[in-house]
């Protein structure tokens, strides 16, 4: 796959070198690689624990497990998915073990966190978007979805649930699961598209 | 060069970003992408409009993390990891891709007609719903103490595999569990009648355990002779080879 974000690096010298090249290859010891993804998904791996940890030292140090989670293991098939959307998952699902298992002193607070965190999965898209400091253009596109396709592409994308776990939990097919994912994303990616152009 | 539908190609393109291809749809995906350089850039675009709605705060770290972070990554022994493909070595890049690919395409073949035609009918149709849980518990006469067992939810066609005090193999061997449903039944089969349902090794102890996904035929169990497990060459465990290790009754 082409890296799938050369737009978040500015100095990527390596261009050709598509994520799953780049896995492959720290899979097998050439650590070298590893510094190129960390050029290409460092803020948003980094974003997303700071937003959810609210605590720079500990969101470094998060950063830090994901990026070394890459080099020892090989959960993440390249075969069968993009490399970022891997790594904002196992971030999220990270930082929210972390939030749970914090000492008593911060747990107070940091169930709060957690709390409105999975809050968002049953708000609607107004409120959706005012926590996450969405913009208007992000807004109606999400009006664009329907509920279903909003659901599930939520608990899929921001819980790291499973096609299969998003299937039980709703008492759905698994192919409907699925369907309603895929179509909600294009859903988006087109309204996004078609607001762009008109303005 | 694909001729899917430009809607079916998008919903491909978007299953990829989410991550949620079957083995059957990576492989035709994969294909498609040889095929057509411009689905890299659809893959772009698709992945960015997933940014802009769910990952709204990007923020570059400090620039010492990224100092810290390489220095601890080249202080620890990366060993290669159980991967049958991680023991291979390349001197470049696009060689080393073009070997993993070769194998994880091999390696999927077999599964890959018998799941397409389900993703076909999970596109069109609801799947028949069939019972429930079912476990099959394998067995190996020359080995007492090693257990497997494949504990499948035929509903999902994925289930849980477990293997104890299994003998660690060579690193040019793997472990394969067929499916074996004869030869007179409507699916694809190899010349055994058996399909390709996983490969794995085991660690130092001998164990392994992981959810797998399992064949059509396990919609129907009644269609399946046996669950078998077989010592396979890493490099091409779909020729099926090796002889019964561990096996259901009959």
């Amino acid at each position: 796959m082409s890296s799938e974000s050369p737009s978040h690096c500015s100095e990527d010298e390596n261009p050709n070198q598509t994520d799953a090249d780049l896995f492959l290859r720290l899979q097998n010891g050439e650590t070298d690689a590893l510094a190129i993804l960390y050029d290409r998904h460092a803020a948003l791996v980094y974003g997303i624990a700071l937003h959810l940890l609210t605590n720079t030292t500990e969101a470094e140090d998060l950063t830090q497990d994901i990026f070394l989670i890459l080099t020892k293991q090989s959960a993440y098939d390249p075969q069968r998915g993009s490399l970022r959307t891997y790594l904002s998952i196992l971030t999220r699902s990270r930082a929210l073990d972390r939030l749970r298992t914090s000492t008593r002193r911060q747990q107070k607070l940091r169930y709060q966190a957690v709390n409105e965190h999975e809050q968002v999965l049953f708000i609607n898209p107004i409120e959706e978007a005012a926590q996450l400091e969405r913009s208007q253009e992000v807004l109606e596109a999400l009006e664009q979805l329907s509920t279903k396709e909003r659901e599930v592409l939520r608990m899929a994308y921001y819980q790291g649930l499973s096609q299969a776990e998003i299937a039980t939990r709703l008492s759905t097919a698994l192919g409907t699961v699925k369907s309603r994912t895929r179509r909600g994303l294009l859903k988006l990616r087109q309204a996004l598209s078609n607001s762009r152009r008109q303005s | 060069m694909s001729t899917l539908p430009p809607e079916c190609e998008q919903l491909l393109v978007s299953g990829y970003v989410l991550g949620n291809l079957s083995p059957a749809e990576a492989l035709l995906f994969n294909e498609m992408l040889a095929d057509n350089h411009q689905l890299a850039e659809q893959v772009e675009a698709m992945q960015q409009t997933l940014d802009l709605v769910y990952n709204p705060h990007q923020v570059p770290p400090p620039d010492s993390l990224r100092e810290r972070i390489l220095a601890v990554a080249n202080t620890q022994q990366i060993a290669p990891t159980a991967k049958p493909s991680s023991k291979i070595r390349a001197t470049t890049s696009s060689k080393l891709s073009k070997i993993f690919g070769a194998i994880a395409l091999l390696t999927i073949a077999f599964l890959s007609i018998a799941n397409y035609r389900l993703w076909r009918s999970v596109q069109t149709a609801d799947i028949a719903k069939v019972s429930d849980q079912k476990t099959y518990l394998l067995e190996g006469k020359d080995f007492p103490r090693t257990q497997a067992k494949l504990i499948v939810n035929p509903n999902q066609l994925k289930a849980t595999l477990i293997a104890q005090n299994l003998p660690p193999l060579p690193p040019n061997k793997v472990y394969a569990l067929w499916t074996v449903v004869g030869k007179d039944v409507p699916y694809t089969t190899d010349q055994k009648g058996a399909i390709l349902t996983a490969v794995f090794q085991v660690n130092k102890a001998g164990n392994f355990a992981q959810e797998v996904a399992v064949p059509q035929p396990h919609l129907e169990s009644r269609t399946i002779k046996k669950i078998a497990l077989t010592v396979e060459d890493i490099s091409a465990p779909q020729n099926h080879t090796g002889s019964i290790f561990m096996a259901t009754g009959d």
